[in-house]
């Protein structure tokens, strides 16, 4: 594949799919700089992952897969490293835009930021309508694991859900 | 609140107004980093197999010129042998990349296997590579040949890159190897219930 064709695809797929990464570095980083860190790094491995790419899946899916796996490998190396502090000025690749955020989907995704890394990926894929089969798919394990997984996070959010009702929030 | 309520609030959003992305610094950093690990393992490997080649006609065609006795083609053929085993590897390496299914899975066991693999290539490199060039080197010195500060600086940074090495296994390697065993461990926590 030529430089040229694997930028033109890349491109395409940045400016159809964006709307997907942007969820899933909202979902797995929480201030400006680390969002803008997982944003370039989402990036570089959909970039790199365009050669493998046959056309078996959909470009969706198959942004949806790689992005989850960084962002999931990012949370782990973080865990045994604490981020590093940026030293001097950095051109950042993401903006956050003064758009008013409703207040349902930021409590949405306060939610989804309190499961572990594997529960949020569900999560993310289960809130954006894929079925079961399509998200074993994904992941590369049973429907009924799937099944488990699922069955844990929607009893997450309900929970989360009676508790801010019955305090009235 | 009911999960299909929630679903209707998350279809309700519309992320795509939520970011700017700076395209020109985006490509810029794509055009620096975009070269992906296996092709830097590629050309890591090229470069030792290129090295061990050269070095291996050239010991041969300086042992040949001077009239050497038979012993000194052997550090010659030991790198030429190191060239042969490293593409070996290489082959070896190429065929398994293919294995690896397009599943978040696969995607782990990837990494794994690229991790397991820069392992065992370390390890290899201690015991096949810098155990014997001592050896030559102590021989080298038994036969009367050879610099003494050149043999005593090599008999000071073979053990440094020995230890060096095993270091950097035990420091790196086998960590993030087992943080993604347990990443792996957990996505797949519930398949044999």
């Amino acid at each position: 594949m030529s430089a040229d064709e694997q930028k033109r695809i890349f491109d395409g797929w940045i400016d159809q799919h964006k709307g997907i990464i942007f969820k899933i570095v909202r979902a797995y980083a929480f201030t400006p700089d680390d969002q803008d860190d997982l944003f370039q790094e989402i990036a570089l491995q959909v970039w790199q992952s365009i050669p493998d790419f046959r056309g078996d899946a959909q470009a969706s899916t198959w942004i949806y897969r790689v992005a989850l796996f960084t962002a999931t490998n990012r949370v782990r190396r973080e865990k045994r490293r604490p981020p590093t502090q940026w030293l001097g000025t950095v051109e950042h690749m993401l903006t956050a835009r003064d758009v008013r955020q409703d207040d349902q989907v930021a409590w949405l995704y306060e939610q989804i930021a309190l499961l572990s890394p594997i529960d949020r990926s569900v999560c993310l894929l289960l809130l954006d309508g894929f079925s079961y089969k399509e998200i074993a798919a994904l992941l590369g394990i049973s429907e009924s694991n799937v099944g488990v997984k699922i069955h844990r996070v929607k009893q997450h959010l309900l929970h989360r859900s009676r508790e801010v009702s019955n305090h009235g929030v | 609140m009911e999960f299909e309520e929630m679903q209707a609030i998350w279809d309700s959003q519309n992320e795509e107004k939520l970011y700017a992305i700076n395209e020109a610094a985006l490509h810029e950093q794509i055009r620096r980093k975009g070269r992906s690990v296996e092709r830097k393992v590629d050309i890591l490997e090229g470069i030792m197999m290129g090295v061990n080649l050269l070095v291996a006609i050239v010991l041969t065609v300086d042992a040949v010129i001077d009239g050497e006795p038979l012993r000194f083609y052997l550090i010659p053929a030991a790198y030429f042998a190191y060239f042969i085993v490293g593409l070996v590897w290489r082959m070896r390496r190429s065929r398994a990349q293919v294995q690896f299914e397009p599943t978040m899975v696969g995607d782990l066991d990837k990494a794994i296997w690229q991790i397991d693999y820069l392992i065992r290539q370390t390890r290899a490199m201690l015991i096949w590579y810098l155990i014997p060039l001592l050896v030559f080197i102590i021989l080298v010195l038994g036969w009367g040949n050879g610099s003494l500060w050149a043999a005593l600086l090599a008999l000071v940074v073979i053990p440094l890159a020995y230890f060096g090495g095993r270091w950097e296994v035990n420091k790196f390697y086998l960590p993030k190897k087992r943080s993604l065993e347990s990443l792996r461990a957990t996505l797949l926590e519930a398949e044999t219930m």
